[in-house]
């Protein structure tokens, strides 16, 4: 779908961190995971759409949480209650995707911004009554994405400086926590997924399930930009982040 | 996008009619289905499909793309399923369209580039544009740009196993465009489209390092659409055959100043990004403007530049 949807709401909610809150004016039947492509600027600069993970979805009503990193999102900072954004989504494949149904215990660990796309998810869990832990990594508690929220769903919190929760990395925490057979969801930069997967490893049957960012051209599948080498068979293939995944099994992804 | 009886939007690109000048650029329109869902294929002259090899092509180490000033530079790879996935696969996907698919090829060899010519000869492609240009590859692309011999040897082999227009693609990265396009006028070409991207970087200065894994790329978008359009003025000049003008095009007024600057149709690239619809809204946009001018033949528009 391509919506042009207007602003409810845009509020700084931490160090450099946004709340986006969209009126899509129909129903958009997001599913956790996956993300919408916004068109920031009628000039040319930036040119392209900037995808974000979807923080919440209800009704008409679409939420996403980011970072003022560069041009683009500076310029989303600015936008005001009643602007016009263009989106295109809901885009790519979803963690439920990849729910087996067992009855493997589920840990979900979002990592900075990442976190957005775990909420979604935890949401859900919890709205169906299924039961998970749920661990939250960021440099700091300004940093942490929607604190509160979080704190509802029964999440243990990970920073860098011991600004809240456990001092080091959601991985430390989850090292404590994980148990043989677990499922794991995650959503954050590179680095963390590493660390992840170390911890995982340390178990038996532990599968996870990580959604994965590239730089993206169209979003769409079409200009295979945002790829990531993927193993099959004996050999690796590009799959594109944005068609394929961005949900993918770390097991076969290499990075 | 009905066709208005008073007005005449059919462009002709050798023996090839289409029902407007508006086109996609390949490797910007992915198999053409990607869109589906956001614009009717229908509205446009043609659609331009990713690079063909023989068989399927990994493409490059990321990233890939990045963003610059009004435009974008990639380094794709020609990462593609192949001719024979393409035909089984997307072909007949595509067949409920009116619209003509047009398959851009490129190969290794000149023997490849005639091989995957002679693959499409008797389907539903209804052209060819051979892709002599991109700059990304280590083989083919641009080697060939600036090897008149094999040059030759692609249109003679391409020309004698496909029957339907040969559209050559040209890059201003090597060597003078007026003699190339001469050159492959002479060779037999049925049309020519200009231009490929034009070589650029970037860097990441807290990284010390490119900010695609190729190093150099392919700059596109907005910021090449002046380039671009001396380059079509420049060889419409040169060469009597029918020019499809791309470059930075992102809307019916670039399409309209591509055309007086002497282009008989144009391709619609790095917009499709930004605007998935964006070559149906130029489409409609040119017919406006037609309206507005009362313009009956678009035909008049080509190189009608007062200078």
């Amino acid at each position: 779908m391509r919506i042009k949807s207007k602003i409810v709401s845009n509020t700084k909610i931490g160090s450099d961190l946004w709340r986006l809150k969209l009126d899509a004016g129909k129903s958009i039947k997001a599913r956790p995971g996956q993300f919408i492509n916004l068109l920031i600027s009628e000039s040319y600069q930036p040119l392209l759409r900037r995808p974000f993970s979807i923080y919440d979805a209800y009704g008409k009503y679409v939420e996403i949480v980011y970072k003022v990193i560069g041009c683009g999102t500076r310029l989303l900072s600015e936008k005001k209650k009643g602007d016009v954004l263009d989106f295109m989504g809901p885009l790519g494949n979803s963690y439920l995707d990849h729910m087996t149904g067992s009855k493997s215990p589920i840990v979900l660990i979002g990592g900075g911004t990442g976190a957005a796309s775990v909420f979604f998810l935890a949401k859900y869990l919890k709205s169906k009554k299924i039961k998970f832990t749920f661990i939250q990594g960021a440099k700091c508690r300004d940093q942490m994405v929607a604190r509160a929220e979080f704190k509802k769903l029964g999440c243990a919190f990970a920073t860098d400086d011991g600004s809240m929760g456990n001092k080091g990395f959601a991985s430390d925490v989850l090292k404590d926590v994980l148990k043989d057979d677990s499922i794991i969801f995650t959503c954050g930069p590179k680095p963390m997924f590493k660390a992840i997967k170390a911890v995982a490893d340390t178990k038996n049957f532990v599968k996870v399930f990580a959604s994965f960012e590239e730089y993206m051209g169209c979003g769409i599948g079409a200009c295979v930009s945002c790829v990531l080498e993927i193993k099959t068979g004996d050999t690796t293939e590009y799959k594109r982040v944005c068609k394929d995944g961005t949900i993918f099994d770390l097991n076969d992804v290499e990075f | 996008m009905k066709t208005n009886n008073k007005i005449n939007t059919k462009v002709n690109i050798g023996s090839l009619e289409l029902k407007n000048p508006v086109m996609t650029a390949s490797g910007t329109f992915g198999y053409g289905l990607e869109f589906e869902e956001y614009m009717d294929l229908n509205s446009i002259g043609a659609i331009i499909v990713k690079g063909l090899a023989i068989k399927p092509v990994k493409g490059n180490k990321t990233p890939r793309l990045v963003e610059t000033t009004a435009g974008i530079i990639n380094a794709i790879g020609l990462q593609n399923i192949g001719v024979d996935a393409f035909l089984k696969d997307k072909l007949p996907k595509l067949k409920k369209y009116k619209t003509p698919i047009i398959a851009n090829i490129y190969g290794t060899s000149v023997e490849e580039y005639i091989e995957v010519a002679h693959m499409l000869e008797g389907t539903d492609v209804a052209a060819v544009e051979v892709n002599i240009s991109c700059p990304n590859v280590k083989k083919g692309g641009l080697a060939f740009a600036a090897d008149r011999v094999a040059i030759k040897g692609i249109l003679d082999g391409v020309k004698r196993v496909y029957k339907k227009p040969v559209i050559m693609k040209l890059s201003p990265n090597v060597g003078p465009l007026e003699e190339l396009a001469r050159f492959c006028e002479d060779s037999g070409a049925d049309s020519l489209s200009l231009i490929n991207t034009l070589v650029g970087m970037k860097i990441d200065i807290e990284k010390k390092k490119p900010c695609i894994a190729n190093i150099y790329g392919g700059l596109s978008g907005p910021a090449i659409k002046p380039v671009a359009l001396a380059f079509v003025h420049k060889v419409s000049k040169a060469v009597k055959i029918p020019l499809i003008g791309i470059g930075g095009i992102m809307n019916w007024c670039d399409a309209v100043e591509f055309m007086m600057a002497g282009a008989t149709a144009v391709e619609i690239g790095t917009a499709n990004f930004r605007e998935p619809d964006a070559s149906e809204k130029t489409a409609k946009g040119i017919v406006g403007y037609m309206k507005k001018n009362n313009i009956k033949d678009i035909k008049t528009i080509i190189g009608s530049l007062n200078c």
